[in-house]
């Protein structure tokens, strides 16, 4: 592959930095508010069945319940305009992910042939999507996962999805992201020192942060590599280890309660002051899960690319409307896992109200499902597209710096430095081959050029 | 019998590597680690709590009317007042009159800061509060008397004094007593290695029984005693009956009046950053229960963190597992270390599973042959007769020596308690008798019925778990409730420790109990804390290991290679952290010195619960009586419910009508109506408890249970289980000719 300038490459993949909003001109839109008109044929009254599963207990609960209060807001605001065309009120069912994989799947089940639900949504865990997607398929259910973003879902577990959805970034896009917002930020960084979770996210975000560098920074060297086992808490080992090679720049992709025992750790040890950091996920949480003493200007990555100051401002009032509506609703911040929900609620909503004025009355699923394919909408975080051949959502990339504000309690991105990322410049594109250990890996490596040193 | 288990492998599925950045298992608990910190005065806490360097306080109020910053109070059960009568002479020579005069004083006194007046020994604290409601209610309705000549010292004296009832020397008639709960509780709880009891440990009725010590007064009430703790009844309506005419019984003569009850109040640092949420604490013991280190979550981190918790006083009492960690610091110590196997519900008087899971109770005529007699883990060789039968699932893992727990720690144990709690024993120790006797006198035989592998899927990560079921042969018959609380197949101590500690008090290194200390003029058997027996008890373990030392019980069950291993593992253990209390807890003890202990989480995968684990105890919810209807034979309740509206760090909590719970929204216990009727006489005609709805009216269904007569219903709801301080309704009730 032949080499070329650093920065045209970064320019050529999209790759911006300030506090615009990556804009996708021409391509069709239907607004989250989007009304509907006069409903055709008749539709009937009975309620429209949502269950939703996700973590309500454990440590998962931090995204999922978030995540069910963004569905929760959609469903009652559709519910005040009349409900689904105009008749059918949505109920609500919610069911504990935390049950683990085999009772998940079981209450799937349930729901589908006891309940009888229209809609299956939610589902946190990429531990969960690749069991229950399957499953889905053989219930014919239509479904919505929010996350459960292993790009093993569709790439290996549901490969040629009817019925199963999916809203999130896959999750190679965040080590994509992370690699290209270094790139971007510190191009000129030679020894690079990761630290990352033993399991296969850590592999994964390492993998392409690695794959993504090879191209973007081919002089760049790892110079130390951490795995911190499962459980681990004490991290001093791994930063010293870190610390000691001399590192330009640290990249990790340990999240959570995990992420800000390190980072705490980390801030003992001086690591922040000896060098540069970049996380996939320091914002990849909620919100309120970052205390101010969280370093500033490391970049933050934020899974799934959402975070609530971003579109700030005016610039998108969907997502100031949102925004506002959920904070006066639940008195916190959204994640991107409310995010999540809140725009699959609606995009239900869109693709059965296009479906109607297509075929009158009630659509059937197919029908649904026809126009759910390729359909492009709107959210709070920007537009969303849903790809038709593999079912999957994808939303431009976006990454930030951590900054503290006078406004929140807690960190946010830098809203000067925003890096946006078009989706389809860090994603294998259709029709690309299943690939070791994804897709997009086996694309970036074999299609990318590399930039000159 | 050979018992081999091959235990808790953490194994990748081949060929999946699918799983999320959010893993949604972590083993143990939120904290990473908890540092108790051992604090000579309150004082020292509050400017602990202050600066933020503190997160909760156990013991009490530190700040003592000073301001307390950002704090959260809990409040619990701290002990009883109380009016003796030391002479029955004068005015106050008949019960009447003394337990008048208490009514008196109590309504004089009224509700005063931490007192609460409540001339009746069952409180809001208790769960069996609405059992008892209607004889509290006239108990406070008593005829106005003439109040006695009290002496008080200290702040029952300013509590005298700030309702205006002048205070008498020598020549009072009534002394007024604060009787603290730990200390009426001391010498009749079991706390021994992972059994906790007995099993009506945190009930009204039993805390009457303790109060009530004179021996007269016992004597009254003892064949009541006795059938309500042997089982002596047949229905509910019985047992109720049973346990109001006990109290009854125990408060007849008046020699000393329960005039109310004081409540603890510990705070928790509620700050943004630096503050805990998510606690929840015992409505009786508060903040030193396993329950609060197993929900504690520091605001500022979605798990791990480090916990500072302040506890008054410093540790008196010896570490060991058996009759040790009695006192304020070593509980709090154990309460995470140690892992009980099951845990007390912070909101009523149950328990609740922890690492022994009770899967069934059944009535049983016998224990089959091949199941082990408790002293000699032997096959008793024919049937024993036993009348219920427990079955438990128990959940196995690593101990921190990094040793898998098997069978045979489980079950010795049994064999434990019946080599020292044994009367005229050659090893025998008061302490292991008396906490032992109801363990020793229930249990017939014990059968390890087969191990099961489960499962939990995390992605591509696959953790199993071998899981023995455990079936417990007891001799009489029990409801389930007491059943499965007498000795669940359980230990948090290997069965190496046990073993180093049986060695270490037969050699006269040390004895378990203080009291057998005492007397024998040994040292107070601590594995941790005492240089000398450390030493001691490493020259043990060294010759142990050399020897490939198995107790005789256990013979069957342990090879000289596994006990060599174990041995080695303890061993080396104690060489890398300076002690020999190695547990399966979720906690390890790390750093030891005169104002701390520092404990590291035992993170392991092999521990099977997990942070979140029992994230619906904290915030116990309450539901309302709105209104209550007859239907026929039948009541029907409509309620009003609380749920929990949590939002960042901050939660609400809002109140909305009842609605049947849906099959899939799992909460720890649906709303549940504990009812009882009374007849005109008092006497309990039925009593129950009932979680049918109808509509979005939970029933009461008394059709067929009552003669006719003239009744009052007494009713309260439980939400989540949660019975303390209920809204409770009194219904009259006519059934017709």
């Amino acid at each position: 592959m032949a080499e070329v300038n650093r920065r045209n490459f970064l320019a050529g993949l999209g790759v911006t930095v300030g506090a615009s909003l990556a804009a996708v001109p021409g391509l069709p839109s239907v607004g989250i508010a989007h009304a509907q008109g006069t409903p055709k044929g008749n539709i009937p009254d009975t309620p429209y069945k949502i269950a939703h599963m996700t973590f309500f207990t454990g440590p998962a609960a931090v995204l999922g319940e978030p995540m069910f209060k963004g569905q929760q807001l959609a469903v009652d605001e559709i519910n005040a305009s009349g409900g689904l065309l105009g008749k059918r009120k949505i109920e609500l069912l919610k069911a504990d992910e935390n049950a683990g994989t085999d009772a998940n799947v079981k209450e799937l089940r349930r729901l589908k042939l006891s309940e009888k639900i229209d809609f299956f949504c939610g589902i946190t865990s990429s531990g969960n999507t690749p069991a229950l997607g399957p499953v889905a398929e053989e219930l014919k259910v239509l479904t919505m996962f929010v996350d459960g973003c292993t790009d093993f879902l569709f790439d290996k577990a549901v490969p040629n999805p009817h019925y199963v959805f999916r809203l999130t970034n896959i999750q190679s896009a965040d080590g994509a992201t992370t690699a290209l917002a270094i790139a971007q930020t510190w191009p000129k960084a030679k020894r690079i020192a990761h630290i990352h979770p033993d399991y296969s996210y850590g592999r994964n975000a390492f993998d392409h942060v690695k794959i993504v560098m090879k191209k973007t920074m081919p002089q760049a060297e790892i110079v130390s590599e951490g795995w911190p086992k499962l459980g681990t808490t004490d991290f001093s080992s791994h930063i010293t280890k870190a610390i000691s090679s001399k590192p330009d720049l640290v990249v990790s992709s340990v999240w959570g309660g995990d992420y800000v025992a390190m980072y705490k750790q980390a801030l003992r040890y001086g690591m922040f002051d000896k060098a540069k950091f970049a996380t996939t996920l320091a914002l990849g949480v909620a919100p309120h899960a970052l205390g101010k003493d969280h370093p500033e200007g490391v970049i933050a990555g934020v899974h799934s690319n959402y975070h609530f100051t971003f579109p700030g401002g005016d610039k998108w009032p969907v997502n100031k409307t949102f925004v506002e509506k959920y904070h006066q609703r639940f008195n916190e911040y959204p994640n991107f896992q409310a995010e999540g929900a809140y725009t699959s609620t609606y995009m239900l909503k869109a693709a059965i109200e296009k479906a109607n004025r297509l075929v009158g009355g009630w659509p059937e699923d197919d029908a649904i499902i026809a126009m759910l394919e390729g359909m492009m909408m709107a959210g709070p975080g920007g537009y969303v597209y849903i790809r038709p051949d593999n079912h999957q959502g994808y939303k431009d990339a976006m990454i930030g710096f951590s900054k503290n504000v006078p406004e929140y309690p807690f960190p946010i991105l830098d809203p000067a430095r925003i890096i946006t990322i078009p989706i389809r410049s860090i994603t294998a594109p259709p029709g690309w081959p299943k690939g070791e250990p994804t897709s997009t890996y086996t694309w970036i490596d074999k299609t990318w050029p590399t930039a000159k040193a | 019998m050979k018992i081999c288990l091959a235990l808790l492998v953490l194994a990748l599925a081949a060929g999946a590597a699918y799983a999320g950045h959010e893993l949604t298992f972590y083993p143990s608990f939120y904290p990473q680690e908890v540092t108790v910190r051992f604090l000579a005065q309150p004082s020292a806490a509050a400017a602990l709590l202050r600066k933020n360097a503190l997160h909760a306080y156990v013991g009490g109020d530190p700040f003592q009317g000073s301001p307390a910053g950002e704090v959260r109070w809990l409040a619990s059960l701290r002990g009883f007042v109380v009016l003796r009568f030391p002479r029955a002479v004068g005015a106050f020579a008949e019960p009447d009159s003394r337990c008048a005069a208490g009514a008196q004083l109590a309504r004089t006194l009224g509700d005063r800061g931490d007192f609460v007046a409540h001339p009746y020994p069952v409180t809001p604290q208790h769960e069996d509060y609405v059992l008892h409601y209607d004889l509290a209610q006239k108990a406070r309705e008593r005829t106005a008397a003439r109040l006695p000549r009290v002496r008080a010292d200290g702040a029952l004296g300013k509590l005298l004094a700030a309702a205006g009832v002048p205070t008498a020397a020598a020549d009072a008639d009534a002394v007024l007593e604060e009787v603290s709960l730990p200390s009426l509780l001391a010498g009749v709880g079991t706390r021994l290695d992972g059994w906790t009891g007995p099993p009506w440990l945190k009930e009204g009725w039993f805390h009457a029984w303790l109060l009530q010590s004179a021996s007269a007064t016992r004597a009254a009430a003892q064949e009541t005693f006795r059938r309500r703790t042997e089982g002596g009844w047949q229905t509910a309506a019985e047992r109720v009956g049973l346990e109001r005419r006990l109290v009854r019984q125990l408060s007849a003569s008046c020699e000393r009046v329960v005039l109310g009850y004081t409540l603890r109040r510990e705070p928790v640092n509620d700050a943004y950053n630096e503050g805990v949420e998510n606690v929840a604490a015992d409505s009786q013991s508060g903040l030193v229960s396993p329950i609060f280190v197993r929900t504690v979550k520091l605001k500022d981190f979605p798990w791990n963190g480090w916990l500072q918790v302040g506890v008054a006083g410093a540790p008196r009492a010896a570490w060991n597992p058996i009759a040790g960690f009695g006192d304020l610091p070593g509980q709090m110590v154990w309460a995470a270390v140690g892992d009980p196997a099951l845990l007390l519900d912070p909101d009523n008087a149950r328990f609740i599973a922890n690492r022994a899971r009770p899967i069934s109770v059944a009535a049983a005529t016998e224990a089959p042959a091949d199941a082990l007699a408790p002293a000699t883990l032997r096959p008793a060789g024919a049937p024993v007769p036993a009348r219920t039968k427990v079955v438990y699932r128990v959940l196995l893992s690593k101990a921190h020596d990094g040793q898998p727990l098997t069978v045979a720690d489980i079950v010795y144990p049994y064999a434990f308690v019946a080599r020292w709690g044994s009367e005229g024993g050659r090893d025998h120790d008061p302490e292991i008798e008396r906490a032992s006797a109801l363990v020793r006198r229930t249990v017939a035989a014990v059968r390890v019925a087969g191990v099961t592998k489960e499962v939990k899927e995390l992605g591509d990560l696959q953790l199993m778990y071998d899981v023995p079921e455990v079936e417990v042969y007891l001799q009489p018959a029990l409801e389930a409730r007491i059943a499965t609380a007498i000795a669940p197949p359980w230990s948090p101590v290997p069965w190496p420790v046990m073993a180093l500690m049986e060695q270490a008090v037969a050699r006269g290194v040390a004895a378990f109990s203080e009291r057998q200390a005492q007397r024998r003029g040994v040292p107070w058997l601590d594995l941790a804390r005492d240089a000398r027996q450390r030493s001691a008890l490493s020259a043990i373990a060294a010759e142990l290991e050399r020897t490939a030392f198995v107790p005789e019980p256990l013979r069957a069950l342990v090879t000289p290679e596994q006990a060599r291993q174990r041995w080695a593992a303890l061993r080396a253990f104690a060489r890398a952290h300076g002690h020999f209390l190695v547990t399966a807890g979720p906690y390890m003890l790390g750093k030891v010195s005169a104002d701390r202990a520092v404990l590291p989480v035992f993170r392991d995968f092999t521990y099977a619960l997990g942070v979140g684990a029992f994230d619906q105890y904290p915030l116990p919810l309450r539901a309302f009586v709105t209104g209550v209807e007859r239907q026929g034979d039948r009541l029907e309740i409509q309620a009003d419910v609380e749920s929990i509206e949590k939002a960042a760090r901050s939660y609400k909590i809002v109140r909305d009508a009842f609605r049947p719970q849906p099959p899939l929204e799992k909460t720890r216990e649906p709303l549940t109506v504990h009812w009882m009727v009374v007849d005109a006489g008092d006497e309990v005609a039925a009593a129950g408890a009932s979680r049918e709805v109808r509509g979005n009216r939970l029933v009461i269904d008394l059709a067929g249970r009552l003669r006719p007569g003239a009744y009052r219903v007494v009713l309260a709801l439980a939400l989540n289980g949660n019975l303390v301080a209920p809204e409770v309704k009194v219904v009259p009730y006519r059934v017709g000719d």
